[in-house]
């Protein structure tokens, strides 16, 4: 700031010098427009102290440190010594000071009242809450209730709220918004691999040659991933990038082979690519002998098993060519992303564009198929790495086992072993946890549209905003009848879903509380306690343990099940090593006080000293390999072993090419996606309050393209009425072509009624993995009215 | 008489000239463009340069994410009145990633 002034200073003295020799004044108008200068990002000293944390937004898990003063968060700067986003971090993170102080944080419970939520004390609000599920237990039995959860919890919050309703209540009716956006990624990895979660890391963005990016807008959803990656192509001129999207995102600017599918036939390019892989002999036949074998469903739906020979006669449906006649892109374009992709090392990283799909799982399928067939495994840069949308989806939700069909840490509830290996550590009795699946998220809220579910309790997550084909579901939530089920919505911010509930309870959030976050590559950190909610916000671990000791004082809940064993989220910490131990999660090794010390921990680590597993399954690495049940003496530093497969191999699935739910047909002729901008997150419930973010991106809008937009009549500026079978929405137009013809964009984040885009997608889901297509669904699209 | 009244006038000219050839009124030292720079709320309490700055959008600036060389105009070598880049205190790493990464576009009335 001073070099400006002075710099200036200095300019405008020798024009009034030379005015005056000139004998004419210099009018103030004619002056030049004073330009900003070169400037330092100042340091932020108004710090008194700093602190190292974790971002709360994406599945990153971006290395942050907090200035603190007089207990106030001040500032937020990127930790540069954090392993992996070493100092990066985005404007999303940059603003959470901002976003944590907003006016409108709830501060109080409410109650409705007589249509209107009103104050209340917590003993009234909690007294309430838990007569309500022990009506609704006592009445209708456990499968009554339910618990809706999130990847923004912390881990010891879903871990604790699974303990409580499938092991305390006796219902499996534990699903969360992971179920939104991940589902079908956990589905890919069980079924090639047995096990859930990447066995790669972040630091093989550091040695791939190949970047393979399949429905991921890098640049916007995970933009210090992308940083790093141009890192990598700016450092290593030889690394190319192949992207597939139906979008021109910001990613398309640094790619060099570039796929646009019609949207939801990009299963036809994996299978092609493979066609062209083995044809040319760019497959890696040792590799496929000692780690793969192929499987097929027969017609009965039996898995057969079947040889190289079949698989790529099961592959010659796919030439590129024919392939071209379905996606839309041209078959050169795919043999040359096969050669790069078999050339290697190849990093895939992938996004909603491949789980928010009908055919999610199948399409998590394929990407390991090309792995597995060209050996691009357990190598540096070598690996298949799905990217997450929140902080705490893995660590939290998918390895604590917060979904209807998973119990801990690779544990299932179809399998009685795990079952009663859960009831046993929780001290539930034998049989309490049901042997079938809860409801998932979908079926979930359809049940409580259809009363069967009685009373549910969500928190930290928004989903009268988020769930596809909303106006159904926030019927379900909040629209008037006799015997409505009673909705409880915890939460930092009024919501879309605070506005529907009949309590609201008020939570605290980031740095409010301690907790870990378990992010995309296996990483645990330990967030710290640093400042207080704001008025009578509680943590969701501290609302969880005063509802379950309300249900243990009522019956519902044995006596003491989770009052006696727990007060802080670091007692549950406990048992939750104890959950991961000898199984493919161990975290044994990740005591509380090492995680206060370090930045972050991979798992599998079995003891204090382990640094923690940058590859699993690879010798030398994974801790795992060398002592407990998966342990190999005969293996090699270096040596592959993916000892959660079946008979310790990976599973290439001849899966077949399926239509998106909702195609576009005569009467809907456009298909709508859905995806994020940068400045905003999700529901955009936290981003809308810092005013950067909002003024960056203060509308929502629908990118059009410029061939539609003519036949259309439509320009930039426009207001566009868009119609599914389900709801509509007006919002303004921006003619681009990032799109097909034939497609419209619209981002997923504004709240605003004429705007809340998952009023129009769509419900349908993955049979497999239940999750739902909100990336393809068929509308129309009119001129609409301002 | 007629001398002096030259003389006069020669003086009231002069006089007007002096006074003519003074700048009018000394001009203000410029404001830098708030959008400009980092962003510092004197009413709050937080840390200044806690926020990176954010992207006045001008017409070269219209879609930030055409731009691919921001360094073009903002690099440490550069000529032109476009703000330099100095990320002190921030890894060099900086220097090669997308620039919207953190700094955020701003409409032009803000």
């Amino acid at each position: 700031m001073n070099d400006i002034t002075r710099r200036d200073f200095i300019k405008w003295s020798a024009m009034a010098a030379v005015a005056t020799m000139a004998g004419c004044s210099a009018p103030q108008q004619s002056a030049p427009a004073p330009q900003a200068q070169p400037t330092a990002r100042p340091t932020v000293e108004a710090a008194k102290e700093w602190h190292k944390s974790v971002c709360r937004f994406c599945g990153t898990g971006c290395g942050v440190q907090l200035g603190i003063t007089d207990g106030k968060l001040v500032a937020l700067r990127g930790d540069p010594e954090h392993p992996t986003t070493k100092g990066l971090v985005c404007a999303k993170s940059l603003f959470l000071p901002k976003i944590v102080y907003s006016p409108d944080r709830l501060t109080k419970p409410q109650i409705r009242k007589a249509g209107k939520l009103v104050d209340a004390t917590w003993e009234e609000a909690m007294t309430l809450v838990a007569d309500k599920f022990t009506d609704a237990i006592k009445t209708s039995g456990p499968d009554s209730v339910a618990y809706y959860g999130s990847g923004q919890a912390l881990a010891e919050e879903s871990y604790l709220a699974n303990r409580l309703f499938k092991g305390g209540i006796g219902t499996n009716n534990v699903d969360g918004n992971p179920r939104l956006c991940m589902a079908s990624a956990v589905g890919g990895y069980t079924t090639t691999y047995g096990k859930d979660e990447p066995m790669g890391s972040y630091d093989d963005i550091d040695h791939a040659r190949t970047f393979f990016l399949i429905g991921s807008n890098t640049a916007e959803a995970h933009p210090v991933i992308f940083d790093r990656i141009l890192d990598r192509k700016s450092k290593n001129p030889n690394v190319q990038i192949i992207l597939v999207d139906p979008r021109k995102t910001p990613v398309r600017r640094v790619t060099d082979v570039y796929l646009d599918p019609i949207p939801g036939y990009d299963l036809d390019i994996f299978h092609a690519m493979a066609y062209v892989i083995i044809q040319e002999k760019l497959h890696d036949p040792a590799f496929i002998e000692k780690h793969a074998i192929f499987r097929k469903v027969d017609a009965d739906g039996k898995n057969v098993d079947v040889t190289l020979d079949e698989y790529f006669k099961f592959l010659e449906a796919f030439t590129p060519e024919k392939a071209a006649e379905r996606c839309g892109v041209p078959a050169t374009k795919i043999r040359q992303a096969a050669r790069m992709f078999a050339q290697g090392p190849t990093m895939s990283l992938w996004c909603m564009g491949l789980n928010q799909r009908t055919v999610g799982v199948f399409a998590n399928n394929l990407i390991h198929n090309l792995h597995l067939i060209t050996g691009q495994f357990g190598k540096p840069g070598a690996t298949p790495f799905s990217l997450t949308g929140q902080p705490n989806a893995c660590g939290g939700v998918r390895d604590t086992g917060s979904l209807s069909h998973l119990l801990p840490y690779g544990r299932v509830i179809a399998n009685a072993d795990h079952r009663a290996q859960m009831e046993k550590l929780w001290g539930a009795p034998a049989g309490k946890i049901k042997p079938a699946d809860g409801l998932n998220t979908i079926d979930m809220f359809k049940a409580l549209g259809e009363d069967k579910i009685k009373a549910m309790i969500i928190i930290t997550t928004n989903p009268g905003q988020s769930l596809p084909n909303a106006n159904k579901y926030r019927d379900a939530m909040g629209k008037d009848r006799p015997n409505k089920p009673f909705v409880v919505s915890v939460d930092a911010y009024p919501t879309r879903t605070t506005e529907l509930a009949d309590v609201v309870l008020p939570a605290a959030m980031w740095s409010e509380k301690e907790g870990v976050f378990g992010m995309s590559e296996r990483r645990y950190q330990l967030m710290p306690k640093l400042i207080n909610a704001p008025g009578e916000g509680r943590s969701d671990f501290d609302i969880l343990l005063d509802f379950a000791k309300r249900l243990e004082d009522r019956g519902i809940v044995e006596k003491g099940y989770i009052s006696s064993k727990f007060k802080t989220t670091a007692d549950i910490w406990l048992e939750m090593m104890e959950a991961s131990r000898n199984t493919a999660y161990d975290f044994t090794g990740m005591s509380r006080e090492r995680m206060k010390k370090e930045r972050g921990i991979r798992w599998p680590v079995l003891d204090e000293t382990h640094p923690g597993t940058n590859r699993r399954f690879v010798k030398g690495d994974d801790p795992l390999l060398d002592k407990g049940p998966f342990a190999d003496a005969n293996l090699k530093p270096g040596d592959i072993k993916i000892y959660t497969g079946a008979n310790n191999k990976a599973i290439v699935w001849l899966r077949p090419s399926k239509d998106p739910a909702e195609p576009a047909d005569k009467d809907f002729p456009f298909v709508l996606s859905t995806g994020r901008v940068l400045e905003h997150w999700h529901t955009a419930t936290m981003t809308m309050k810092a005013p950067e973010l909002r003024r960056a991106q203060p509308e929502a809008y629908c990118e059009v393209h410029p061939l539609d937009a003519e036949k259309l009549g439509i320009k930039t500026g426009d207001m566009i009425k868009l119609t599914s079978r389900r709801g509509d929405v007006t919002v303004r137009t921006r003619v681009i072509d990032t799109t097909r013809p034939g497609m419209v964009f619209v981002p997923m984040h504004w709240y605003e009624d004429n705007a809340l885009i998952n009023k129009v997608t769509i419900d349908a889901y993955d049979p497999a993995s239940r999750q739902p297509e909100f990336k393809v669904c068929a509308v129309k699209v009119e001129k609409g009215k301002a | 008489m007629k001398r002096f009244l030259f003389l006069s006038l020669g003086l009231l000219a002069l006089l007007a000239l002096t006074i003519a050839c003074q700048p009018t009124k000394m001009p203000p030292p410029p404001t830098p463009q708030p959008t400009a720079i980092a962003v510092f709320e004197p009413t709050s309490s937080f840390a200044a340069g806690a926020f990176p700055p954010t992207i006045p959008i001008r017409q070269w600036h219209d879609n930030a994410w055409l731009i691919t060389d921001c360094l073009g105009c903002h690099g440490k070598d550069t000529t032109g009145e476009a703000p330099k880049v100095v990320h002190k205190d921030l890894p060099d790493l900086y220097l090669n990633v997308n620039c919207r990464t953190c700094h955020v576009p701003q409409p032009p009335d803000q």
